[in-house]
């Protein structure tokens, strides 16, 4: 596994591959809370904010639930913090990290759209895609 | 001579770097955990935004009104952002002259549907930094929790 985001606190991991290892990792509440939160955005409709947001798509949604599903099958795995719906038919899983923010973006299907955010530097950006996606994980 | 209506309506067409502007967030786009954490979604442009996201020119109308005129308005925050820091992020207010528009309405253009799309990441800085200032601007908090 490679990592790409090297970080003081944490890197990006993948793909997701290899052997995996059942912990009492998967048992933290976190990863039920993130996917509780994925399952009511599922169940938003066109125009959930009352302002024109179009709602996630279901493909978005269980892809996203398919990720999250796999993330916490490895050790080190970091829990998003939250998962946001867009307004556009895409979503949000968000990290943070002391002052340093992580965001992916599922605007279709196995395509992540990934934006780094840490205070005093400039915001990276940087696209992942495939079948095989990443995680974050605690260095 | 024009009388004192005209003067008000010229001065409506145009929106001063010392004015404030009201933005509605939907409370799905906060933080329950961190209740001034807002996702930068809360600034993206939806499908209606092609002439730019929403504003109101907290001069013609308050907070609680901006709430109340949403469809969903037990859900809203709302946020109060300053012309002139707007404009260094490089963002312009623009009145709606649509006669139709609720008072005090306002685009900012420069976060219109197609341009997003067309440049998104470097949009996308912009998104995160006013929901940095967004975070403590709360003028108004929804009636339902979170």
């Amino acid at each position: 596994m490679a990592a790409i985001l090297p970080a003081s606190q944490i890197q990006l991991v993948g793909p997701l591959h290899g052997a995996r290892t059942r912990t009492s990792h998967t048992e933290e509440p976190g990863w039920e809370n993130v996917l509780q939160q994925l399952q009511e955005i599922r169940a938003l409709t066109d125009d959930w904010d009352g302002q024109g947001a179009e709602a996630p798509t279901v493909a978005n949604v269980n892809w996203a639930i398919a990720w999250v599903e796999q993330m916490r099958q490895y050790p080190g795995a970091i829990v998003p913090m939250r998962a946001v719906p867009g307004v556009g038919g895409e979503l949000y899983l968000e990290w943070r990290c002391d002052d340093l923010r992580v965001d992916a973006e599922i605007a279709a299907p196995a395509r992540v759209e990934w934006t780094l955010s840490e205070s005093g530097k400039a915001n990276r950006h940087w696209v992942t895609e495939g079948g095989l996606p990443y995680f974050l994980c605690a260095n | 001579m024009p009388d004192d209506s005209d003067n008000l309506q010229s001065d409506e067409a145009l929106v001063s770097n010392d004015e404030f502007v009201l933005r509605r967030i939907h409370k799905n786009h906060c933080s329950s955990d961190v209740p001034s954490n807002f996702h930068f979604a809360a600034f993206r442009p939806t499908r209606d935004d092609e002439d730019g996201i929403s504003v109101f020119r907290e001069r013609i109308i308050s907070a609680a009104e901006v709430a109340s005129l949403g469809r969903k308005p037990e859900e809203y925050f709302v946020v109060r952002l300053s012309v002139a820091a707007l404009a260094q992020l490089g963002l312009s207010v623009v009145p709606d002259v649509d006669a139709k528009a609720p008072a005090g309405h306002a685009f900012i253009p420069e976060l219109g549907l197609t341009k997003y799309q067309r440049n998104k990441q470097s949009l996308k800085d912009v998104l995160l930094e006013l929901a940095r200032m967004a975070a403590n601007s709360i003028v108004h908090v929804p009636r339902v929790p979170q």
